[in-house]
């Protein structure tokens, strides 16, 4: 058997697997009680709508723990594979928050326009092409939405 | 007969007939290949075009797109790892590593091929079995249902990797996720916190797509900017030999599909997993899948494209709709004065045998279609990825916009994204999340609908032949994964000792 | 001039300052822009269907074009929030069913006045829900069923909770006092079959739905809900019939299908629809339409569909609470 090591309590296993039982407790004690309710006169336990929510926050919690029990037998230390982060992924952030946000306000094609673009420009495109192709794919997949499968997108400040 | 004859050919043969399937075969494939939009919407969309057309023709148009749709969704699932429509979920699993390793002629190629005899295989069965197979589906209640996706829920651990546990977990945290909403049976809110949105509970295609196609992205612009690297690229198409590997897992996942397509309710996705787990654990390249095997292309698409010929037949024997998509066709059955069933098989002889001839046409305008398009389709993972990714973005959002016309639907969407993201990392499988999300649902409901039949006794449980052989299956399926795990804890451990 | 009174309203649209402002402006000419019908429920249903037979057939009695949009979810309250919160209201018209006046009993956290908040513009069609048992089932009226279920626990099947064909039944129970269970399916592909393989004792389901297994034999019709017989299936009593003496003489239920809109929808605007959808319903093209999907033409309009709708959603909030189907 091999020794105890403390590293084995930072592997990313062993706290996904903490984290999870405890969030699966809270699940199963808190969370349903709160948010299920329970209609009066059941004939049958199993037919709650809590039941399986239950069973499944069980599941978990039984599962996470197995997941680090686990990981304390394993032969060999997981090891972290670090990449270089980039900070890139602020600006997709902001990108995704602004579909969220503005898509139904500033318009389909405006925010596919502005979106693209930024997307672009981040990871430094350079070839002119992409970036016409980028002002132009919003506006030819909005009109083959909306006129073609009359599928309706929203239109924004420029159109009404 | 010879009558009967020449009105079949005298009703399919015109110039409309083709014409529709055609442009219902290339609409489908267009709009399955636009994440976001399913062969569902296409066939809903088309229904009213169809209201001033002759029966025959009207039927055919929206079988082409259904059709059509069901391998168009594989197109991105393969390309761009974007299910075009739920049921090709299961595609992008082996069809996405393919395509990174340069082989995206190779895996459509795959696909189509499969799709289309997959797909004829349905439509023979569709013309010489339906009444037995309507059959079988009508001996099929709840209790029967519950064993069927009892057996369909051991297919969780083959789609989970190495990680078995965590797969486990990702399966977990799917059926709760899947409780999200009305409760079916009382009408109470489960999980709603009284928001509007979530009353239908979380829709099918953002969970989708932001499992699979947003964490590509996410990753893409998380990780430091490689240099493109352009890969030695390995072009080549699918060879004859590499076809016939296939060739015992296509079959199989077609009557896989074929019996799943006859029974209402259950559906292509869980057909396509079902015959891709069957696929792995019998074939001598199990190891292989998951990282670009064609064989698990080839199973999957055959086990979502089995059921769609075989859906029609609980439609027209039966005049039952198994899915939302033959729900619409029989909607346009209705409104050209036909009721599917068994007195149409009486009335209408001749114009059912019409379209069995368009149906079985179908399939090879899809082949004739798919092989010309896939050269095309396949520069798309050509494209470099900081000009791929912000398109796939743009797509994604536009149609899932469109599916409900909500703007929640974008939120959820992006919040699964972040999710699958953090499960790559973790390396957790995210198929096993979804098939956890599908199967959650029709589980409690038949249990739910067994216990309320039988008021309260559980003997309805085992009440016939179908329920044995489904336990048995179960056990059989149970019982082969624990031998398997264990073999490769011994075989682990082995190696091991080998080591030290 | 005309030409030109459109340019001004769409420049007023285009600025986005003042989009209610079309409101009643130009009532004598409405409508002055695009027409948008919302369906509160996925493409393909039959909602959807017949929304979209209504659009074609105004298409050539309008000058401006029609749109159908699909807003589904929670019943069809999702949609008809939206309408309630009126925006571009002059031009919106919504196609309501059963699920505007069973939704606001169910559905909890509803931000609308079924009846406050909208106009009634007119009720289109009507199509009946027949109350249907196994073909090899031994009951062959409706006494012969409710003199057998006063003894035993019965169970039937619907398309799921909170629909039309499940609150039949559970009308049927608060009406009659049976010990009657309800099992839930996902649409009539899946409650259909069970009706058939008598997995469940009996059903309510629409009527086209369920026309072809009557004639079929794979399934007998008690009764219909309608407070008429039904055309399509003139031997079968209808429910107010049948069950007289076991105090079902009121009993009355139809899936309809009627066009609302915005409270501040404008009156001449409304009676030009009304018109119209005379004009629309009395056409041969509708009438064949009907026939193929069991309906008979609607005929409250106007402030009649407005008591009966007023009825209505006071009948299911009693009955949903009897039920026990949560608020």
């Amino acid at each position: 058997m091999n020794d105890f090591d403390t590293r084995r309590l930072l592997c990313p296993n062993v706290i996904f697997g903490i984290t999870l039982a405890i969030l699966s407790i809270a699940f199963i004690y808190a969370f349903i009680p709160a948010f299920i309710n329970e209609p009066p006169g059941l004939k049958n336990p199993m037919l709650s709508p809590r039941w399986l929510p239950m069973v499944m926050g069980w599941g978990c919690f039984i599962l996470s723990m197995s997941l680090v029990i686990a990981e304390f037998f394993h032969p060999e230390i997981a090891e972290h594979h670090v990449h270089e982060k980039s900070l890139h992924v602020l600006v997709l952030c902001a990108v995704l928050l602004s579909y969220v946000l503005l898509f139904e306000t500033a318009g389909a094609i405006l925010i596919g326009v502005v979106a693209t673009v930024a997307l672009f420009a981040i990871r430094s495109v350079k070839s002119i092409v992409a970036y016409i192709l980028a002002i132009a794919l919003p506006f030819v997949v909005y009109f083959f939405f909306t006129t073609l499968l009359e599928v309706p997108l929203p239109t924004g400040i420029f159109m009404e | 007969m010879m009558e009967n004859f020449t009105e079949v050919l005298s009703l399919f043969l015109s110039v409309d007939n083709f014409i529709a399937i055609i442009i219902g075969v290339v609409i489908g494939v267009v709009i399955g290949a636009i994440p976001g939009l399913t062969a569902t919407m296409a066939v809903a969309l088309a229904l009213p075009f169809t209201f001033s057309l002759e029966p025959v023709t009207a039927i055919l148009l929206l079988v082409g797109i259904y059709k059509g749709g069901m391998y168009g969704g594989s197109i991105t699932a393969i390309l761009i790892k974007t299910p075009g429509s739920p049921a090709s979920a299961c595609t992008l699993l082996d069809g996405y590593p393919m395509a990174q390793k340069g082989q995206a002629t190779k895996a459509l190629q795959t696909a189509l091929y499969s799709s289309c005899i997959a797909d004829f295989i349905s439509n023979l069965s569709l013309i010489f079995f339906a009444s037995y197979l309507a059959k079988i589906a009508m001996n099929f209640g709840p209790p029967e249902f519950f064993w069927l996706i009892c057996f369909s829920l051991t297919i969780i651990v083959s789609v989970s990797g190495e990680a078995i546990i965590k797969g486990l977990i990702a399966a977990c945290l799917g059926i709760i996720v899947s409780c999200i909403g009305l409760d079916q049976m009382y009408g109470t809110e489960r999980m709603t916190f009284g928001h509007y949105d979530l009353m239908d509970g979380i829709s099918f295609v953002p969970l989708m797509i932001g499992l699979f196609a947003i964490p590509e992205v996410i990753d893409f612009y998380y990780t430091k900017a490689q240099p493109h690297i352009i890969k030695n690229v390995d072009k080549s198409k699918l060879s004859l030999q590499e076809f016939k590997q296939c060739l015992k897992s296509i079959i199989r996942g077609s009557f896989i599909g074929v019996i799943i397509g006859s029974i209402p309710g259950t559906g292509a996705t869980a057909s396509a997993f079902i015959s891709y787990s069957e696929a792995k654990r019998t074939s001598p390249r199990r190891a292989n899948f998951g990282k670009g095997e064609p064989e698990g292309v080839a199973a999957s698409e055959a086990g979502n494209n089995g059921v769609a010929g075989a859906t029609l037949i609980p439609l027209l024997s039966l005049g039952i709709p198994g899915d939302i998509i033959t729900a619409i066709i029989l909607g346009a059955f209705m409104i050209h004065g036909l009721t599917p069933g068994p007195l149409m098989f009486q009335q209408n002889l001749s114009l059912i045998y019409a379209i069995f001839c368009g149906i079985m046409l179908s399939s090879i305008v899809l082949f004739i279609v798919g092989n010309l398009t896939i050269k095309y389709f396949s520069k798309v993972s050509d494209l470099p990825k900081p000009i791929l990714l912000p398109i796939v973005l743009l797509f994604c959002v536009f149609g899932t916009y469109a599916v409900n016309n909500s703007i929640f639907d974008i939120g959820v969407m992006f919040a699964f994204g972040i999710m699958g993201f953090f499960f790559a990392k973790m390396g957790i499988a995210a198929a096993p999340f979804l098939i956890g999300f599908i199967l959650g649902p029709m589980f409690e409901d038949n249990l739910h609908r067994s216990l309320l039949i039988s008021k309260g006794d559980l003997s309805i449980f085992v009440r016939g032949p179908i329920t044995w052989f489904f336990i048995a299956l179960t056990i059989a399926s149970l019982i082969f994964v624990i031998r398997r795990w264990h073999q490769g804890r011994t075989v682990n451990a082995e190696v091991d000792q080998n080591l030290e | 001039m005309k030409f030109w009174n459109k340019k001004i309203a769409s420049f007023i649209a285009v600025g986005g300052m003042f989009a209610a402002m079309a409101t009643g402006a130009q009532a004598d000419e409405w409508p002055t822009k695009t027409v948008k019908l919302i369906v509160p429920y996925a493409a393909g249903g039959t909602t959807d269907i017949t929304t979209r037979k209504i659009a074609e057939l105004l298409t050539d009695k309008l000058d401006e074009n029609i749109i159908v949009e699909n807003r589904p979810g929670a019943g069809s309250t999702k949609g008809t929030s939206m309408l309630a919160k009126g925006r571009g209201a002059s031009h919106v018209l919504l196609m309501a069913s059963p699920g505007h006046v069973i939704g606001p009993a169910i559905y909890p956290g509803i931000d609308y006045d079924p009846v406050k908040d909208f106009k009634f513009i007119r009720n289109i069609i009507d199509v009946p829900n027949v109350m249907v048992v196994s073909g090899d089932s031994p009951y062959n009226t409706v006494a012969e069923f409710i003199e057998d279920a006063k003894n035993k626990e019965m169970t039937f099947g619907s398309s799921g909770v909170g629909g039309s064909l499940h609150m039949s039944g559970e009308l049927l129970k608060s009406m009659t006092g049976l010990n009657l269970t309800h099992v839930p399916f996902r649409g009539s592909g899946e409650s259909v079959p069970a009706v058939i393989s008598g997995d469940v004792d009996f059903s309510f389901e629409n009527l086209p739905v369920a026309m072809p297994h009557i004639k079929a034999g794979k399934m007998k019709a008690l009764a219909v809900t309608t407070a008429e017989r039904s055309p399509y299936l003139p031997d079968v009593p209808t429910m107010q019939e049948a069950g007289k003496g076991y105090g079902l003489e009121t009993f009355k239920v139809s899936a309809w299908f009627g066009l609302i809109a915005h409270k501040s929808f404008s009156e001449e605007a409304s009676l030009k629809m009304q018109k119209l959808l005379d004009e629309v319903i009395k056409t041969e093209d509708f009438k064949e339409f009907m026939k193929t999907r069991g309906a008979v033409a609607g005929v409250q309009a106007g402030d009649d569909f407005k008591a009966f709708i007023q009825d209505e959603v006071k009948k299911w909030a009693v009955v949903a609470e009897k039920a026990n189907v949560k608020k």
